[in-house]
């Protein structure tokens, strides 16, 4: 880093002998800031481009409120209040986020060793696994839902399989539309989304270091914990978050698997900008929400941090 | 350098890097460049209809199609309010399919305009009930006009269920705890609890009528399996026996019997309710001659044919209904003479208090 | 080189526990199959008889195929866009030390905290403002937007600890930037290519609130299924086509599996793709 800045600092002292041109070209190469930026530009104009409107409305939406149709365009913190006033709103919250943590343990715990056996034990058609692990999701995910009814129903395959071998009297209703049932779905669902990230950054560990980690005199489990494990953590953290911030949001599984207790808080903002037609409650609930997933997400990446540096 | 020289290189393992990667950009590109606007010339010429999935099928436009040799262009919705959130957010179409208790909200947000019935020469052969639909004339002009109906009422498995009396109590009845659904909305959930629990009006209930409804939903949500808006779960459920009895509309009735399913469909002492649907013409049409063109369409006998024979449901031209092939009625549950079951239900009507019934809606939803 | 055990084995309890995860992935999916030969419109137990009836009926709606490949056109194009924005983002931020950072990829990572239906009427009312007309070329760019915090995550996670004395290896060796990046970055980011655009594709691929909301005449195949979903007759048809694209994929698996294995014979040369 030093190196790159006393160059830039050294070509800044004599502009004139190297020219204009040259110079701006120079800073431009040698300064990490202006090259980053530049290599980020696409994407950010992109991103605040199509992002800037929906985040704005997003926020003013949320301090208005709504008289049948006409906003009410005067500042105020009635939906905040609202949202804390009532319980409905906290509890589904809380509920939303306990489910979706569970999703997200059950997909990445459950995705690691697939992923492991991807990256380490498939040497040739790497590519062919990959798309194999791929293909499920490309049938819609609609369908995929009515298969785990056919297969989680009161008449489905889990229940008549268990009574056709006499281990059950009557059907088990607790298999779906329910929590369990909104949990088992999503897991499935995401599964990809889990493996894909942890083989990647699995898939860029230096052999050389398992070696130097056995030599050493440690045991598999060891090595795993020590090397293996540390080195993957951007893909186990890039998986828990692609499952954890998407399933928090959610309302078509919960409408479709949840019955009447699987309600997460999606299926309400997703009301309120329907159904109920009050867009700033909606938007008062959905700022909390993101809110509550951010200060979830920087906890659990200072947690992983504080491990690391434990190990 | 062509496909089969590309698969002979790959298989052969003799193509460079750069040769893999020029073909890696090709076909990037050749993706990328595919047209991803290529029918803008055509939305130019022809309006636009937004409606429930399905109503694109040709069997509906025939008068349309007859006259300008393709059908309108069409946008598919889902639910009324979703679509309601797109029209607000900018949407254009040029006319738009509703049900009848939605038109003063619409109106009321002047996203519709009143319509010419002079203008839609086959709307004069309209069920007369069907043309003053509480609602949908306000201040003596007509911002919607019917197309089809139908009822909502109870549908059950006579083989799973022993019924004592045809009424909305099955939907309470603590014998079939976890094998009942209810239908995730207003009009036809909550309204059922309202005319279960004897409200004067159900679409203009009192305070006390409200916690007498409230409570009444309160007291159904364990009972329930599901709250759904899809009359595939619902019919998909009756044929496992998943569930034995569900609030449904009339066609999930004709379809399950054409299956062979043991079902029968409730008329219920305190009455079925009776839904009406059709077309409203949009404020800021950018092609309103076309709108009514769709809709006259719509409303021609061809289209209520193939309505009643293909998906049972009635249809508002009397024409129709002499057109049609009687066995093709009683095949979908549909009487001859439409009065007799227009007669006999209670009709829906716009509901007052929408926001605040809604919002206790979610609230018994999510156990509050 | 000496065996470290991590190869020697190639299907321990690990290989067991692959075959058992891909069941799981698999059995809910293959239900599909079954129940579009069965005589019946409803997707139940038991099986009613064989038919071929709901084949027939899905090659005659032309709205269903149609959407397929609407759904097709715009998951490869966010694919491929998504992941280059992604790429860009990821090196960036990867490469460079940059000044705020964190406040940029929170940035980059905001539209997948947003609930979908905001994000769909409000590029919606940005279309407007634009005076866009509602094509599938607005579904792409909302796509896109909710692809690109995919992309730069995997991407991220693979040039995370990335060894640049490799690029400036190269570019000592007189290389210029465009060169290093295509014979060392590129290749070492290969893996992490193929992840994103695979997640990105099929993000794209069963997105549904997004595409609502930016749908003009033209559906993609998510939007179409769920208007569908209000006739029980449809739903067979939709079993069948996703049976097709089952179908279908396995074989280009398989084709491609084939052509590999004659190569691999044949010359003992290594796979393209690693």
């Amino acid at each position: 880093m030093t190196e790159h800045a006393k160059v830039t600092v050294g070509v800044a002292a004599e502009p004139e002998r190297l020219g204009l041109r040259v110079w701006v070209r120079a800073l431009f190469l040698r300064s990490e800031q202006a090259r980053g930026y530049a290599l980020l530009s696409p994407t950010l104009i992109y991103m605040f481009l199509v992002l800037a409107l929906p985040l704005g409305l997003l926020v003013t939406f949320s301090f208005w409120t709504q008289n049948y149709l006409d906003f009410d365009r005067s500042f105020t913190f009635t939906n905040y209040i609202m949202f804390f006033q009532k319980p409905i709103y906290p509890a589904l919250l809380w509920k939303s986020i306990k489910m979706s943590g569970a999703v997200t343990l059950a997909t990445v715990i459950l995705a690691y060793p697939m992923a492991y056996f991807l990256a380490f034990r498939v040497k040739r058609a790497k590519m062919t696994w990959l798309i194999l692990i791929t293909v499920p999701f490309w049938t819609s995910y609609l369908l995929r839902v009515f298969a785990w009814k056919i297969i989680l129903g009161y008449e489905g395959v889990i229940n008549s399989g268990l009574k056709s071998i006499g281990l059950l009297e009557n059907s088990l209703e607790f298999l779906l539309y329910n929590p369990f049932a909104v949990v088992i779905t999503l897991a499935h669902a995401w599964a990809a989304f889990a493996i894909l990230p942890i083989y990647v950054s699995l898939e860029k560990i230096d052999r050389s270091l398992l070696e130097a980690a056995t030599d050493l005199g440690d045991g598999p489990m060891m090595r795993f914990l020590r090397v293996t494990l540390p080195l993957s953590s951007p893909g186990v953290i890039a998986a828990s978050l692609f499952v954890f911030i998407p399933t928090v949001g959610d309302y078509v599984t919960p409408s479709l698997v949840g019955g009447t207790t699987g309600i997460m808080i999606g299926n309400i903002i997703q009301s309120m900008f329907g159904k109920a037609n009050n867009w700033p409650m909606g938007g008062a609930i959905a700022v909390i929400s993101m809110l509550s997933i951010a200060l979830l997400i920087c906890a659990f990446l200072w947690l992983i941090q504080r491990t690391k540096r434990l190990v | 350098m062509d496909k089969n020289d590309f698969l002979a290189k790959y298989r052969a393992g003799t193509m460079t890097r750069r040769e893999f990667k020029k073909a890696l950009a090709a076909f990037g590109i050749g993706v990328v460049s595919v047209p991803l606007v290529h029918k803008v010339v055509r939305a130019a010429d022809l309006p636009l209809l937004l409606g429930w999935g399905g109503y694109d099928e040709e069997g509906f436009h025939q008068q349309f199609i007859s006259k300008f040799g393709d059908p309108p262009l069409f946008s598919a919705f889902g639910d009324e309010e979703e679509a309601f959130a797109k029209i607000r957010a900018g949407f254009q179409p040029d006319a738009t399919m509703i049900c009848s208790y939605k038109v003063p909200h619409w109106a009321a947000a002047g996203v519709i305009q009143p319509i010419d019935t002079s203008r839609l020469p086959n709307f004069a052969d309209s069920i007369e009930m069907l043309t003053n639909v509480p609602g949908t004339i306000i201040d003596g002009e007509r911002y919607w006009v019917c197309q089809d109906w139908g009822q909502t009422s109870i549908l059950y498995r006579h083989d799973l269920v022993e019924l004592e009396e045809e009424s909305w109590g099955l939907m309470w009845d603590e014998r079939y705890s976890g094998r009942l659904a209810m239908i995730d909305s207003l009009i036809d959930g909550v309204m059922v609890a309202a005319i279960y629990g004897g409200a004067e009006d159900p679409f203009d209930m009192t305070d006390e009528e409200v916690v007498m409804t409230k409570d009444l939903l309160k007291e159904q949500l364990p009972l329930l399996r599901y709250y759904t808006n899809s009359m595939t779960d619902i019919e998909n459920s009756l044929a496992s026996g998943e569930l034995v009895a569900a609030v449904a509309w009339n066609e999930a009735y004709a379809a399950l019997l054409g299956e062979e399913v043991p079902v029968s469909w409730m008329q219920p002492k305190e009455g079925a309710m009776t839904w009406t649907c059709g077309l409203v013409l949009m404020s800021g049409a950018e092609d309103v001659d076309g709108a009514y063109e769709i809709i006259d369409s719509l409303l021609s006998p061809s289209a209520g044919v193939y309505e009643m024979s293909e998906w049972g449901y009635g249809h508002a031209n009397k024409k129709a209904f002499e057109m049609i092939d009687t066995k093709d009625l009683l095949r979908v549950g549909l009487p001859e003479d439409p009065n007799t079951l227009l007669n006999s239900g209670i009709f829906q009507k716009p509901i007052q208090n929408e926001p605040e019934l809604q919002t206790m809606f979610e609230e018994v939803k999510a156990g509050f | 080189m000496r065996k470290t055990g991590i190869s020697s084995r190639k299907f321990g309890p690990l290989g067991v526990y692959a075959v058992v995860y891909l069941l799981f992935l698999y059995v809910p999916v293959l239900f599909l199959p079954l129940f579009s030969f069965n005589d019946s419109i409803y997707v139940a137990f038991p099986l009613k008889g064989f038919t071929l009836e709901w084949y027939g009926k899905m090659a005659a709606s032309g709205g269903l195929i149609e959407a397929l490949f609407n759904s097709l056109k715009v998951a490869s194009a966010v694919a491929i866009f998504s992941t280059i924005l992604g790429t860009l983002a990821a090196k960036a931020v990867t490469r460079y030390r940059l000044r705020g950072r964190g406040p940029i990829v929170g940035m980059i990572m905001l539209p997948f905290v947003i609930p979908g239906i905001i994000l769909g009427i409000s590029i919606l009312v940005l279309a407007n403002a634009a005076g866009l007309p509602l094509t599938l070329f607005t579904i792409a760019i909302g796509h896109t937007l909710i692809a690109v915090p995919f992309a730069m995550l995997v991407m991220i996670s693979r040039l995370e600890g990335f060894d640049r004395n490799l690029e400036e290896a190269a570019m000592d060796l007189g290389e210029n930037a465009w060169m290093t990046f295509w014979r060392v970055t590129f290749p070492l980011a290969l893996p992490g290519f193929i992840a994103s655009l695979l997640l990105t594709f099929t993000e794209s691929f069963d997105e549904f609130i997004l595409a609502f909301f930016l749908a003009g005449t033209e559906v993609t195949l998510p939007v179409y299924i769920w208007s569908q979903l209000r006739f029980p007759s449809k739903l067979p048809n939709v079993l069948a086509l996703g049976s097709c694209i089952l179908a279908a994929s396995f074989f280009v698996i398989a084709f491609s599996e084939w052509v590999r294995r004659r190569g691999v014979r044949g010359e003992a040369a290594a796979p393209v793709v690693a």
